[in-house]
């Protein structure tokens, strides 16, 4: 018999993710492995075959007429001709020993056959009573209870020293969650093990065969030998029970001094859920006929937590839908949003785990449970929209958002979703670092001697890694919860949409009827004033009032105006054709007039003509003329000018002064500038005119810019004429 | 004695102080001015009045300066008519500016107001 090449490279620490496990080339010597291609020719055979067979075995051939004990010979021979990959087992007896036959068809479809050697079965549960105790299993009502009565009625079967219920967490790392063990042993409930521990190509073993056993951790791995074959594939034991294990797992199992074990994969929906791993402290084979009654029973264990998770999750789904749907009722029903959130029984806190909930709403922060962060919450919250997701979360704040790490303290998990945008609504929900509340559960280790790898391979060194891992990082968001978190989210967001809206139509509609019920009064006094300054003793006082009611008809304007802007309404421009040169000379008349000693020098082209709301234009060079007014060296002239350059038309309003100041440039197209707000030197608006003259050149496609150079302070305003060039009215 | 007979305007305007402080204005200023407060008054009075331009609120207590401006129209009512008015550009009927010869906001300026009446001459 030939040996196939060995090709993979030591296995350490480091590799052992890429060893391939599925093929190692060897089995444990509890029996003998001989794998059949369709043709019925000899593809492998373990090294001791023939020896234990008492026959001589040849690769790549038929095996000779007696070479297998004839009812192998036989089942052999209808296994081969079987469609199905699962074969009946079988007992037989070889030189007065007891062989279970397990067969089955692997991938590359050879026929395996395993031949067991039956163990004795002192201290070994009656498979019958295994199987009896599965209804023990079943009536379990939760999670907890299964799992530990899955541990008791194996650790009654199997009689091994310890039996753990491992349970993976959503990040795929071990916790032992229950056990029984021999009273000489420590408690190893609490431990945690890194993902790493279960390397991805185990994973998926245990995924698809769910049970596994090493009977004696210190075996001599028996070779499986290949026919000669020109391009020599290596035999997937990917199902085959005497698989010998990687020596990695077998340096921790000497690291722990257990010299056997045996797992039962707990596999939900196709994920590694949990698992059912048994200790012995010294060599401990199982009867295949006892393993086949514990995988009945994992199976029906697995079944049952499958139907529990998913009621739990649909209980889970109702419950925080209910919550949703309270919290919003009272948000809706209540002026407060985030009072509202807080005046119940039932708060966000309940929404999600957390240690900490809150909601921020404008400037007021309510904690609903747990302490608030150190830092300052709109700071926070400032930093994280950047992001602009509606839904932001991190399990590790300080691998994310390390700026935030501070201000976050002592939280390293974060939940947090925008609802209300127009008064920064959020809510937020915080977890801790999960090492905070977790800590090696175990007396200090026994001096365990350690092999090559070193002490990474004990429990301690995996908690220690772990540590590694998860250093800085809360429990991850789930997606449920994600979930959960974003519907309340979405509800809330509605509510403050729609009352953003109530308050900006009931302010728009209280503003527009301020507007033009004040327009009667003001009517009455300009009519007043001009009568009372056509006598001889009223002329003066005429005149103020009929200022005065001037500049509150301004004031006005402004104040719609802005209020239409704000509302995101517009100014409702109009266009027209317009002559603008026409305009522009009225405009400079009137102000003449207004102000008699005022020194204008227009510089106009004639017939000016732009596609343009002539009202609007006519408010912003009134604008920019009043400012120049205000604002320029006194008896120095104001120049305007008109020109129509290409295809648009440049106006300037330029009036000698000194330049403006740069922080006054900053702001001066923006409303409420600082340099206008608290004082009131600006006796003619709100210091709006400046922004309402851009929104308008703007809603016109125009520019407004400010230049200052050579004593001048120049403004221009570039408006397209539009399609008005056709017209020669 | 004048040649030039006064230019008659018709207010139609619920406001009364607003209305009686513009006539008085206008008749100062050698125009003759008489007001209604109500739409159907001053439906009344165009008969015998018979003004040349007639000058109306938009929101009046009986029908609105739309429904006055076009059942004048109906009447043949040789005036022309202004709508003079508070409300703002966008809260103006979208054919306001075909069923007036013009439209002037409130607060009017006065000689404003008096150059576009005395176009009716």
């Amino acid at each position: 018999m030939n040996a196939p090449p060995q090709s993979h490279p030591p296995v350490t620490l480091a590799n052992c993710d890429s060893e391939p496990i599925h093929v190692p080339g060897a089995i444990q010597p509890l029996g003998v492995l001989l794998a059949f291609d369709a043709d019925g020719l000899l593809q492998f055979a373990s090294e001791n075959a023939p020896d234990v067979l008492g026959a001589p075995l040849t690769l790549g051939q038929v095996c000779i007429a007696g070479a297998l004990p004839p009812s192998l010979a036989h089942y052999l021979s209808v296994w081969l001709g079987s469609a199905d990959p699962i074969f009946d087992p079988l007992t037989i007896t070889l030189n007065d020993a007891t062989f279970d036959v397990i067969g089955h068809r692997n991938v590359d479809g050879l026929t395996i056959i395993e031949l067991e050697r039956r163990p004795e079965d002192v201290g070994i549960a009656d498979p019958a009573h295994i199987y009896r105790s599965i209804e023990r299993v079943r009536r379990q009502p939760d999670v907890a209870g299964l799992l530990d009565s899955a541990v008791r009625e194996v650790h009654r079967a199997t009689g091994f020293d310890r039996v753990m219920a491992y349970r993976f967490h959503p990040d795929d790392s071990g916790e032992i969650v229950t056990e029984r063990h021999h009273e000489s042993l420590d408690d190893w409930v609490g431990r945690r093990y890194p993902a790493g521990d279960i390397p991805a190509q185990a994973r998926r073993l245990y995924t698809v065969n769910t049970l596994r056993q090493i009977a004696d951790a210190r075996y001599t791995p028996v070779r499986v030998l290949g026919a000669p074959c020109a391009d020599p594939k290596p035999l997937d034991m990917s199902f085959s029970s005497l698989r010998s294990v990687s020596p990695i797992h077998l340096e921790y199992m000497a690291n722990m001094g257990v010299e056997a074990s045996m797992s039962l994969s707990i596999v939900i929906g196709g994920r590694l859920w949990g698992m059912i791993a048994c200790h012995h402290h010294s060599p401990r084979p199982i009867p295949y006929p006892a393993r086949l009654a514990c995988e009945a029973l994992a199976q029906v264990l697995s079944a049952a937590l499958a139907n529990i998770e998913g009621a739990a999750r649909a209980a889970q789904s109702r419950r925080s839908a209910a919550l949703v749907s309270e919290l919003t009722e009272r948000a809706s029903a209540s002026e407060n949003l985030h009072l509202a959130l807080s005046g119940g029984a039932e708060t966000p806190a309940a929404l999600v785990p957390n240690d900490a909930a809150l909601c921020l709403w404008g400037n007021s922060v309510t904690v609903f449970g747990g302490i608030a962060p150190r830092g300052e919450l709109v700071g926070i919250l400032c930093a994280l929209d950047q992001s602009g997701q509606r839904l932001v979360h991190t399990d590790n704040i300080a691998r994310d958002y390390p700026g935030l790490q501070t201000d976050l303290v002592p939280y390293a998990g974060l939940l947090a979703c925008k609802f209300d945008p127009m008064n920064n609504g959020w809510l937020i929900w915080l977890r801790k670092e999960q090492i905070e509340t977790l800590v090696w559960g175990g007396k200090p280790e026994k001096q365990y001697a350690v092999g090559s790898q070193g002490p990474r391979l004990t429990p301690r060194g995996s908690f220690e890694a772990w540590r590694e891992v998860v250093r800085g990082t809360s429990t991850p968001w789930l997606a449920t919860e994600l979930e959960a978190a974003d519907n309340l989210r979405d509800e809330l967001s509605h509510i403050a949409t729609s009352r953003t809206a109530d308050v900006d139509r009931a302010r728009t509609a209280l503003l527009a009827m301020l507007g033009h019920d004040l327009r009667d009064p003001l009517q009455s006094i300009s009519m007043a004033a001009t009568l009372l300054s056509k006598t001889d003793s009223g002329a003066r006082m005429g005149e103020r009032i009929r200022y005065s009611s001037g500049r509150m008809q301004r004031l006005i304007s402004q104040v719609l105006d802005l209020s239409r802007l704000q509302g995101g309404m517009g100014l409702g421009i109009q266009k027209r054709l317009c002559n603008l040169t026409e305009l522009v000379n009225g405009l400079i008349a009137e102000k003449r007039q207004a102000y008699p000693g005022l020194l204008i020098e227009p510089d106009v082209a004639p017939d000016l003509e732009l596609m343009a709301d002539t009202d609007r234009i006519a408010q912003v060079i009134t604008n920019l003329m009043s400012n120049a007014r205000q604002h320029g060296a006194p008896r120095q002239p104001i120049l305007v000018q008109a020109h129509q350059v290409d295809d648009d038309i440049e106006l300037r309003v330029i009036n000698h002064g000194a330049p403006i100041a740069q922080d006054v440039l900053t702001h001066l197209f923006s409303p409420f500038k600082p340099e206008s707000m608290g004082h009131s030197r600006n006796r003619n608006g709100l210091g709006l005119g400046l922004y309402i003259a851009d929104q308008v050149v703007r809603d016109h496609e125009g520019e407004i810019s400010v230049a200052c150079r050579d004593g001048l302070v120049i403004f221009t305003v570039t408006l397209p004429r539009g399609a008005c060039g056709a017209s020669t009215t | 004695m004048d040649e030039v007979r006064a230019v008659r305007v018709l207010l139609v305007d619920d406001n009364e102080m607003g209305s009686e402080l513009l006539a008085e204005f206008l008749t100062l200023s050698g125009l003759e001015a008489r007001c209604a407060a109500t739409g159907e008054a001053a439906l009344e009075m165009v008969d015998s009045f018979v003004p040349e331009a007639v000058l109306v609120d938009i929101l009046l207590p009986d029908m609105d300066g739309y429904e006055l401006a076009t059942r004048l129209r109906a009447r043949k009512t040789p005036a022309r008519i202004y709508a003079l008015s508070g409300l703002a550009r966008h809260e103006r009927r979208g054919d306001a500016d075909d069923m007036f010869n013009g439209w002037i906001e409130k607060p009017a300026d006065p000689d404003a107001l008096l150059a576009v009446l005395r176009q009716a001459e």
